[in-house]
């Protein structure tokens, strides 16, 4: 079977090198980004199962990503994580308002992550 | 003429209270003193301390020109200009003939063009802090005593006047002051938060892989460091997030973003992160939750670190091979304060530690209080904050907590969360946002379907057709709101949508007719099958002008349309 294809969209690069490195012990190929930008254009160049965005990133934020990607007939149904260290009142919500399927602080046990990237690429 | 003196000073005082602003004030009490006193000119000085002068702030006959360039210099020994004498003399002044009196000279040297004048200081708290002044009689006639009392009167009231100004004006730039310093401190503790937690994250990422194996294998003693390093990370983590939170609670910006939530989910990701610290003591870290719980109104985030800081209490004092349970029950009509009944989910973390004595229970939820232990002590740290910001967070959702514990048999934690009820808490959420409404100016608006009003609608469908047809509606109304901040609720006693929507008049109008379309075009068919489109009006309710609290909203729905 074909590997499931994700998308990182982060500019700590030693954050992509351990996300990298988890889920690709799960059979996942990864591509990275390293803002916003670049996020964009990988997506429309190439089809992804499974996008998981930073919210702040040089260049175009993850909300504003997140917005471009959902409300594009295109790529809408790619599904969204937001890995984010903003844990304020207001951003999980906005976050969900941008069309983020999922919202996960970057605090929480990495098998957090793991198991929504299973549940959303599974659907 | 007294009479006239009694109503003028009644107005100018008046005007002062009523905080017309300085200018009107000024321009009231000079109306008053050209009218009673029957002069031609009357001038407010007021003293500039870093200037060491005294310049016009309001006059009345007197040009322009004068009135932006007469200065008059204080600290002089001789002081030859009236008003300067009057300030520094702290006395007033009446002169009956300039001329003869001869202490005076005009600026620049020039005669006064008047002959007599009258000089009151302004006074606050003991302080001279300008003068008033009257000159020119039309009559030609020389102020008396009396003329001296009035003046002296309305001093007062321009003193009084130009203190509050003072004060005001002071008042605004330390509140805009505090604004930009909270907004500095929020920002910062974003940047901090973002800051610390990236490299902590990348390190916790790092590690999972490293205990999972993937770049290759790890023996028994290496896989025991990582999980320390891992508990350590934990650790930091969860002392930042304190940190913050309490940065957060102190400066009153803890607000609660609550939703509907099932507890078993939040349970669950708390518990994960502690799976690896368990295995390591041996601990049986278990979660026993009935089933069909019903869902908490909560803040996800602040409930999720009340769950992580009560297990990570645990897990500090339950011993190796000891047992932590995390296990909740419904209590149904539990009566709050303000005499509403509502169902609670009771929530309890017990572990099989070395338990609290009684003395030691009161002081546990107090801000940097730590038990003194008798356990091992490098086992056993902490900022002292947990569980003070777990209370907080906890009475903040109206819930409860406490402790069951005896020395030497365990502890066993108890807190409580609200089940949701979306009537219950669709009066405090409108009533949240009329206070945030009367903060900021804003609007608040609420909006009634109530499609059982509709003379001979229900009766068009049966029961079952007509609960969809209440729940198409509502529905409806749901995808057309267009602020994260409305909300809507479903009357379930009265088969009505709710609306709590910031909006103004048009705004309202807008969003009614949206949903009253939107909903006509829905293929909704009657009993006889026939379809039919549901023409439905609302009524839209505001604050302040229907009522002041959300339930006087909500009590004038029910008054008869149009009445």
């Amino acid at each position: 079977m074909q590997k499931k294809k994700i998308l990182i969209v982060e500019d700590e690069k030693d954050f992509v090198i351990a996300i990298s490195a988890l889920l690709e012990a799960e059979e996942y190929e990864i591509t990275a980004a390293t803002d916003g930008l670049e996020g964009l254009e990988k997506i429309k160049a190439h089809h992804y199962d499974l996008i998981i965005m930073d919210v702040m990133m040089p260049k175009m934020d993850g909300y504003k990503l997140s917005r471009m990607v959902k409300f594009d007939a295109k790529y809408a149904h790619t599904p969204i994580i937001m890995l984010t260290a903003k844990a304020q009142d207001q951003d999980r919500r906005t976050g969900e308002e941008c069309g983020a399927d999922a919202y996960v602080l970057k605090s929480q046990n990495p098998d957090v992550l793991l198991s929504k990237v299973k549940e959303l690429i599974k659907k | 003429m007294m009479d006239n003196f009694l109503t003028s000073i009644y107005n100018v005082s008046r005007g002062i209270n009523s905080a017309i602003g300085l200018e009107n004030c000024l321009k009231m009490v000079l109306d008053a003193a050209v009218g009673l006193l029957n002069v031609d000119m009357a001038s407010v000085m007021l003293v500039d301390k870093s200037r060491n002068e005294l310049s016009i702030r309001y006059a009345k006959g007197l040009n322009e020109k004068i009135i932006k360039e007469a200065r008059s210099v204080l600290g002089s020994n001789n002081p030859n200009e009236v008003a300067a004498w009057v300030v520094q003399n702290g006395e007033p002044l009446l002169i009956e003939d300039i001329e003869t009196d001869g202490r005076f000279l005009k600026r620049n040297g020039k005669k006064y063009s008047t002959n007599s004048l009258l000089s009151v200081p302004l006074k606050v708290r003991g302080e001279v802090i300008g003068v008033l002044n009257v000159n020119n009689k039309k009559d030609k006639k020389v102020f008396t005593r009396d003329d001296l009392g009035i003046l002296t009167t309305l001093a007062n009231e321009v003193a009084i006047a130009v203190y509050n100004n003072k004060l005001h004006d002071e008042l605004v730039s330390a509140n805009e002051r505090l604004r930009e310093l909270d907004q500095l401190k929020s920002d910062f503790v974003a940047n901090v938060s973002h800051e610390l937690n990236t490299p902590l994250a990348t390190s916790k990422y790092l590690l999972s892989v490293l205990e999972k194996g993937i770049p290759g294998p790890v023996n028994a003693k290496q896989k025991e460091y990582l999980v320390l390093i891992q508990s350590n990370i934990d650790r930091l983590t969860r002392l930042i997030d304190n940190l913050l939170n309490l940065s957060r609670i102190e400066s009153g910006r803890f607000e609660l973003k609550r939703e509907p939530k099932a507890l078993e989910d939040i349970v669950k990701e708390a518990v994960v992160t502690f799976r690896a610290q368990a295995a390591s003591k041996f601990i049986n870290l278990k979660i026993s939750l009935p089933k069909g719980l019903p869902d908490v109104y909560i803040d996800h985030d602040r409930i999720a670190q009340v769950f992580v800081n009560l297990i990570a209490n645990a897990m500090k004092f339950t011993p190796d091979k000891g047992r932590i349970i995390v296990s909740a029950q419904l209590l149904k009509k539990n009566r709050l304060a303000d005499n509403a009944v509502l169902d609670f989910v009771e929530v309890s973390v017990e572990d099989t530690g070395p338990g609290i004595s009684a003395e030691d229970i009161d002081k546990l939820f107090v801000k940097f209080q730590r038990i003194p232990q008798k356990l091992d002590a490098a086992k056993v740290k902490g900022t002292g904050l947990g569980l003070a910001i777990t209370k907080e967070i906890v009475e903040a959702h109206s819930g409860r907590i406490w402790i069951e514990s005896e020395q030497g048999s365990g502890a066993k934690f108890f807190f409580t969360l609200p089940v949701y009820d979306e009537e219950f808490f669709f009066v405090e959420y409108l009533d949240k946002q009329i206070v945030k409404a009367s903060d900021t100016k804003g609007n608040v608006c609420l909006l009634a379907f109530d499609l059982a009003s509709i003379m001979g609608f229900k009766q068009r469908f049966t029961p079952a057709q007509f609960e969809a047809v209440v729940e198409q509606l509502y529905k409806t109304a749901k995808e057309n709101i267009r602020r994260p901040t409305d909300l809507v609720v479903r009357q379930k006693s009265k088969n009505r949508i709710l609306i709590a929507a910031d909006a103004d008049k048009a705004g309202a109008a807008v969003l009614i007719e949206r949903i009253v379309k939107d909903l006509s075009k829905k293929k909704i068919k009657d009993k006889d099958d026939r379809q039919i489109s549901v023409a439905i009006r609302a009524v839209p309710l505001f604050f302040p002008n229907d009522g002041s609290i959300a339930v006087d909203l909500l009590k004038k729905l029910d008054m008869p349309l149009g009445g």
